[in-house]
């Protein structure tokens, strides 16, 4: 099966070993870890996802249903956040099987289970300071002690919490 | 409480982080522990600095040695690039709004360097977008923000700003800003006549709609003159900027155009200025020709009066009258293209008379006198 990026409303990049997205219709953010980055950078290219768990399964040594369960699980996550829409089978792609063991062979070094985070509550998530109230996680996750410092303070003054 | 204003050239901190962002990998890892060993990254440091982080971090990714604060850099490179990707799109709105009015549309500064010069979407803070439309559709423009519920920062200013400005900050309830512009800079207005940036521009999609960016030429002009005076935030982003478009699209900046645009609107002196920094401080390679003819431009008095008032940091000056009134006559000087004294100061007449709103000669010095 192959899927094609929802553009223009989606934009992304991969920093690292993180593929990172907005969905401009809302404003949601998006990271996805782990293997989930080289299938994104599969499905932007047109390659077919069942090729993919073929290729994984193989390179790793790993039963092929758990590699097929954990992507369907992915792919059906992309999909409900609108960040991908099937491609039509007259959609034809240039990205070859080949090409796509390259890809896995060079950026795949380990397998775990491709994961996507969401993150709607952008507004608190741009009032951060990066140097110092985000968790360890990364950007947009506050760090706990800043999220239990504001809860203690929203029970203190019931009447200024959101 | 007067304002604190930055020097346009960097201090030795600052300067050794500008190396981190722009020098070679093989170097940066070294000028990173440096500034570390000056400033404590944990605890304040000033904006002009903090506004290079994302193009440090970037910078540093390059080097395969383990990089002090790296996550850190991290978050802020990710909180930008968000920050950048939701101004691009609103930009985008409004883009598509004027063109269905047929208002054409340039996108300036960081949204178009960010493509053009850095080639990353993320490295180059912006707080605002900036879109410039011709300067006879300007009223228009300013009447479509107004009814897409932007709402103009200075509204008593409109009529100045499109006499003597560049630009009119927009402000929607959400918080994104807009500054319209009908010219790049302030030096590039003649008469009030649209400038020749238009014929020159280059096609640019934002976000995904179309539109048009000065051309690298003008980019790079455009950088230097407004980057190069004192400034509440330290406006050191000139430097890599200039950096990184020079190196970045080298090939396809119009090296004549751009001193003859240096001659015309009187602005060698702050581009001699500021090649010379460049090439002694960043090893940036500018052709010997433009070196050349960058000498040959007869630099004018008002000038140099503009360019020395731009390096000064003189706040404190300007509560006494007749430092105000000099103050007035270089934001003439600025602008003007009259040459000649006798003329000069005949402009300088109307100028504070179209400020003052039409005030005779002892109500201009009463107004000027009890002014704060």
């Amino acid at each position: 099966m192959r899927y094609k990026i929802n553009y223009p409303h989606i934009v992304h990049d991969t920093i690292e070993d993180e593929t990172i997205l907005i969905n401009l219709k809302n404003g949601n953010y998006y990271n996805i870890e782990n293997s989930g980055t080289v299938l994104w950078d599969i499905i932007e290219k047109g390659g077919d996802v069942n090729d993919s768990c073929d290729l994984i399964a193989k390179k790793f040594k790993l039963a092929p249903e758990k590699i097929k369960n954990d992507i369907e699980i992915f792919i059906s996550n992309l999909l409900m956040e609108n960040l991908l829409v099937p491609l039509n089978e007259k959609d034809i792609s240039s990205f070859e099987i080949k090409e796509m063991e390259v890809l896995i062979n060079e950026k795949m070094k380990k397998y775990a289970a491709p994961v996507i985070n969401k993150y709607s509550d952008m507004r608190d998530a741009l009032m951060l300071d990066p140097i110092h109230e985000v968790d360890e996680r990364g950007w947009p996750t506050m760090n706990e002690d800043l999220m239990f410092r504001e809860e203690a303070e929203n029970e203190l003054n019931p009447d200024h919490s959101n | 409480m007067k304002k604190a204003y930055s020097n346009p050239f960097p201090n030795k901190e600052q300067e050794i982080l500008l190396k981190t962002a722009l020098f070679p990998p093989a170097d940066v890892a070294m000028y990173w522990k440096e500034w570390n060993n000056l400033i404590d990254f944990e605890s304040f440091f000033d904006i002009g600095s903090f506004r290079l982080m994302p193009l440090v971090y970037k910078n540093l990714l390059k080097c395969e040695t383990e990089i002090p604060f790296i996550h850190k850099l991290k978050n802020i490179y990710l909180q930008n690039w968000y920050k950048n990707q939701q101004l691009f799109h609103e930009g985008s709105k409004i883009v598509s709004e004027f063109e269905l009015k047929n208002i054409k549309t340039i996108i300036l500064k960081g949204a178009a360097l960010s493509h053009f010069a850095y080639k990353d979407k993320g490295v180059r803070p912006m707080s605002d977008i900036d879109i410039m439309v011709p300067y006879n559709q300007a009223v228009e423009a300013m009447k479509l923000l107004k009814s897409n519920k932007w709402k103009a920062e200075f509204e008593n200013y409109i009529e100045y700003n499109l006499k003597f400005g560049r630009s009119m900050m927009f402000r929607r309830e959400d918080g994104f800003e807009l500054d319209l512009h009908w010219h790049p800079f302030f030096e590039a207005q003649e008469k009030n006549k649209e400038a020749d940036f238009w014929d020159k521009a280059i096609p640019f999609e934002l976000s995904g709609i179309q539109s048009q960016s000065l051309c690298p030429a003008d980019m790079l002009l455009e950088v230097i003159v407004h980057g190069l005076r004192y400034n509440p935030i330290p406006p050191i982003r000139w430097i890599p900027d200039s950096v990184k478009l020079i190196l970045n699209c080298h090939n396809e900046i119009d090296w004549d155009y751009f001193i003859d645009q240096t001659r015309k609107y009187r602005v060698a002196l702050k581009v001699k200025k500021a090649f010379d920094y460049l090439k002694d401080t960043f090893n940036l390679s500018i052709p010997e020709a433009v070196d050349k003819n960058l000498k040959q431009i007869r630099i004018s008095y008002a000038e140099q009066l503009v360019y020395f008032d731009a390096m000064q940091q003189d706040e404190d000056e300007v509560d006494r009258f007749f430092n105000k009134l000099y103050k007035l006559f270089l934001i003439y000087l600025r602008q003007t293209k009259d040459r000649g004294l006798i003329r000069q100061m005949i402009g300088f007449w109307r100028f504070l008379r179209f400020r003052t709103a039409g005030k005779n000669a002892f109500a201009i010095v009463w107004y000027y006198m009890k002014k704060k």
